[in-house]
């Protein structure tokens, strides 16, 4: 965990290197491969849709899904039941943002920009036009002050409530509400400047 | 969107539009996987997951338009899983992170089988031994065909245990020593899951063995390789301190 979020108590080569593989990870509890086989039926979908919408491609989306599970395995002890969601949830957080830095650093060519992987088999066209719906969704979702941005995916995407929105987020309901408000807004106004884009424009027939 | 701009059509269909991704069947069992601590169950897991797959894959078609299509993709899909559980430890792609899914064409760890190159093994190194971990032929088979015996895969608990003891060789400045482990871990072991890290530590043993300039170039390499990885930057970092090394001995 500390190492995704790219800080160290220990700023010599090997700690930070280390700190992936917490001590005693090997001995974690082998009890706990059913507890994370069950996190990822239940949340693989959640945390993975949430790492797009924060920004990631779809390959890295992949990679960072599979870093938060591991990291989850590693601190099984800790997540007390009931709070795998929440902590998932901060973790994919952490790694969105560490992979989002070393993109930014390193900029690559976007290969996979309109790539979707839908379910439901759609057609060709189909997987362009929403290829093409993620991608404007995403550049308008860049623009939004990180929290509204949270707040929008998790109310309009993930479609949940505020009291759990809150909860992931460990803000009062009121402050949820505030933020959806202002997101929701905000979110328009971005719709209405982008509005000669339409990617499902001719798509009905 | 209730509360969006009713009009807002746009945006309800870019949510949903969303909403509609999801993660491919790889990732999903890569993360299972990583999860999996017992070799047997995760071998047991893939199967699974590939009779899952094709289960939904099979409604999926079933409720589809193009039904004569859909044999076919069905049929191909029945020979790639077939290929699949064949080579139930093959890779989906080299991983950008620390998690590496399995070895290029990793081979079963069989006890007959001809010692051949890691395909981990994919930097310069010393060329690789045949693996401890393979069980041995019996010797009482008699005049039965010897039986190939697959060694069960690492666990992730062994191959944490391993990086583990090298990164405290390395913590005790014993450069050649976590060498040994991380060799260990890539051509005994044969970890898969947590490759990344052995290749950064390996850099870093090169380094503290004095091998700066292999270390230098094997971070370059690294970084190459795993440019949007969290682990790029300490090989960055490392790569950049060979650098700075190299025109600081170059001023002198």
């Amino acid at each position: 965990l500390v190492i995704v979020a790219g800080r160290s108590r220990h700023d010599g080569n090997v700690t930070r290197v280390g700190r992936l593989l917490l001590p005693g990870a090997a001995q974690a509890g082998l009890a706990g491969d059913a507890r994370v086989r069950e996190w990822v039926d239940a949340h693989f979908d959640f945390i993975w849709r949430l790492l797009r919408r924060l920004g990631l491609r779809p390959a890295d989306a992949d990679d960072a899904a599979q870093h938060v599970f591991m990291i989850a395995l590693h601190k099984i002890d800790a997540i007390a039941p009931g709070q795998e969601r929440s902590f998932l949830y901060g973790t994919a957080l952490r790694v969105a943002a560490n992979v989002r830095r070393a993109a930014r650093r390193k900029p690559e060519a976007g290969a996979d920009a309109l790539e979707l992987r839908a379910g439901g088999e759609p057609g060709p066209e189909q997987q362009l036009v929403l290829g093409e719906a993620c991608a404007l969704l995403d550049e308008l979702l860049e623009r939004l002050p990180d929290e509204l941005r949270r707040v929008l995916v998790l109310a309009e995407i993930e479609q949940l409530e505020m009291a759990e929105i809150a909860k992931l987020e460990q803000i009062p309901v009121g402050t949820v509400a505030s933020r959806l408000r202002r997101a929701r807004v905000a979110f328009r106004a971005l719709l209405q400047r982008a509005g000669a884009r339409n990617p499902f424009a001719g798509s009905d027939s | 969107v209730s509360e969006l701009d009713p009009r807002d059509e746009l945006a309800r269909r870019l949510f949903e539009a969303a909403r509609q991704e999801r993660p491919s069947a790889q990732a999903r069992r890569r993360a299972l996987l990583a999860g999996e601590r017992d070799a047997s169950a995760a071998r047991a897991l893939e199967l699974e997951l590939e009779r899952g797959e094709r289960r939904a894959r099979r409604a999926t078609r079933a409720s589809g338009v193009r039904r004569s299509a859909a044999l076919g993709a069905t049929l191909a899909l029945a020979a790639a899983a077939a290929w699949l559980v064949l080579h139930v430890r093959a890779p989906e792609r080299r991983d950008a992170f620390s998690i590496t899914p399995e070895p290029a064409e990793a081979p079963p760890r069989s006890a007959v089988a001809p010692r051949s190159v890691d395909p981990a093994r994919v930097l310069d190194g010393p060329a690789p031994e045949p693996p401890a971990r393979a069980v041995p032929p019996t010797a009482s088979a008699g005049s039965r065909a010897p039986q190939p015996r697959v060694a069960p895969p690492a666990s992730l608990a062994e191959e944490i245990a391993l990086l583990d003891r090298a990164r405290a060789a390395l913590a005790a400045a014993d450069g050649r020593r976590a060498l040994q482990l991380v060799d260990e871990y890539e051509r005994v072991l044969r970890g898969t899951r947590l490759r990344a890290e052995a290749e950064l530590l390996r850099i870093e043993a090169l380094r503290s063995s004095g091998q700066r300039a292999r270390a230098a170039e094997r971070a370059r390499r690294f970084v190459a390789e795993h440019p949007g990885s969290p682990l790029a930057d300490r090989a960055r970092a490392l790569g950049q301190v060979e650098i700075e090394t190299e025109i600081e001995g170059g001023r002198r």
